[in-house]
């Protein structure tokens, strides 16, 4: 409880609270103290407009920060989860594409149109060996890479899926970062208009946890356009 | 009991051992904690650096957090500690000597300020030129919306504490602006 309560209050005691009465986190005695005070004192209430051209411009001053990295997060999961995304399939597409182009070598001509059709090509198989990469099972010793020409892992009937389109610009990346640390999978896709089955887990999860890892994709929503739940 | 996807669930659910808490409350909070850790220290790379800290911290402690405030408190405080940290270990001339260049510079005349930055802008550049201590506190209370108790409990000083040195940097503002050719008729 505020000391200023048990007596007369002085105004710089008021004064010291009108921070928080225009933010409206002053507790209610509190509060009531101070509009007892403008009441009488309404001389007081030109401060008001001040402390308000304050926070607009300490609030214009925070939201000019700009936003922390896109990979912040994935670097967070690695860190929490003691083990490196360095061997990631995508590390080894790029690798690919590189031979691809050193094939192409003074095929000049071609270079572009081939490159371009290289280039969507592993960017695609990037993302599929991702998903199939984190498919694998885990249990023991490291992950290993499994190549989209191999069978697919079994899914489990009882696994969780929901359905997703991701943002025409979204690349293979940062597509891999969204997932990655959710322990999200693509397992099947694009259908017509851009629609992908999502693979949330490999067990049934009840409504709360699909929804909270739901809310995680949404919130990345310049990589995910939507997301909306899919039978098993 | 908690509300689901609340951030107290959340922090719950990383106590359990649900990894898959961390990207939603992550996504919920980044912004907020990395403006705060950034205004700290005014470095890019550090203030990522210590976003993750946060965040890793929080992990680890999620066991710990008994609910006596609010997770927002809860995670400013541990940034607040992660960034007080960071500014021990650097030379404060250097921190200074990056800012000064970000800011516009209002030793000059009252008359030359107020045309480098307009009278709109005199205010914001003030707000930066504030001391660190009492920038923090005027962040937290106008921009994150913390309540004097909270304040108190992020910065780890009494409330009365809280309380005067929001008054002084209010005062020392207006003292500023008087120098840059702006009387707001206060104190």
């Amino acid at each position: 409880m505020s000391d200023i309560r048990a007596g007369n209050p002085s105004q710089e005691d008021i004064e010291q609270l009108l921070p928080w009465f225009v933010t409206g986190k002053l507790e209610d005695a509190d509060k009531q103290l101070v509009e007892s005070y403008l009441r009488t004192h309404p001389a007081l209430r030109s401060q008001i407009a001040l402390i308000e051209a304050e926070q607009s411009d300490v609030t214009a001053n925070n939201e000019a920060v700009g936003a922390p990295s896109a990979d912040l997060l994935a670097k967070l999961m690695v860190r929490i989860e003691g083990r490196s995304l360095a061997a990631s399939p995508l590390t080894l597409a790029a690798g690919w594409m590189q031979r691809a182009l050193d094939w192409l070598g003074d095929r000049s001509a071609l270079v572009p149109v081939v490159a371009a059709a290289t280039f969507a090509v592993l960017l695609q198989a990037g993302v599929i060996a991702t998903l199939l990469w984190h498919s694998a099972p885990v249990a023991n010793g490291p992950k290993s890479f499994q190549t989209a020409s191999a069978p697919p892992v079994a899914a489990t009937d009882a696994a969780t899926y929901v359905l997703a389109g991701f943002a025409p610009t979204a690349t293979a990346q940062q597509i891999e970062q969204t997932l990655t640390p959710l322990g999200i999978t693509i397992a099947d896709g694009p259908k017509a208009g851009g629609i992908y089955r999502l693979r949330l887990a490999g067990k049934a999860l009840g409504e709360a946890e699909r929804d909270m890892l739901m809310t995680a994709l949404k919130a990345n929503s310049g990589v995910v356009r939507f997301v909306a739940p899919a039978g098993p | 009991m908690n509300e689901p996807h609340s951030d107290a669930d959340l922090i719950a659910r990383l106590a359990k051992g649900d990894q898959r808490a961390m990207p939603v409350l992550f996504a919920r909070h980044r912004t907020r904690v990395h403006r705060f850790v950034l205004r700290r220290v005014r470095n890019d790379g550090l203030a990522e650096e210590l976003v993750n800290e946060t965040f890793l911290a929080v992990w680890q402690q999620s066991g710990r957090f008994e609910g006596t405030s609010s997770v927002t408190t809860w995670m400013l405080a541990i940034a607040h500690n992660k960034a007080v940290s960071a500014l021990r270990k650097r030379r404060e001339e250097a921190l200074d000597d990056g800012v000064a260049e970000a800011i516009p510079d209002l030793g000059d005349s009252p008359e030359t300020s107020l045309a480098k930055v307009g009278k709109a802008g005199i205010l914001k550049a003030c707000l930066d030129r504030l001391p660190d201590e009492q920038r923090v506190v005027m962040d937290l209370v106008y921009y994150h919306e913390q309540s004097v108790k909270e304040v108190g409990e992020v910065l780890g000083i009494p409330e009365s504490t809280v309380k005067t040195r929001m008054f002084y940097a209010r005062k020392k503002l207006s003292e500023m602006l008087k120098s840059a050719g702006v009387d707001r008729g206060w104190p």
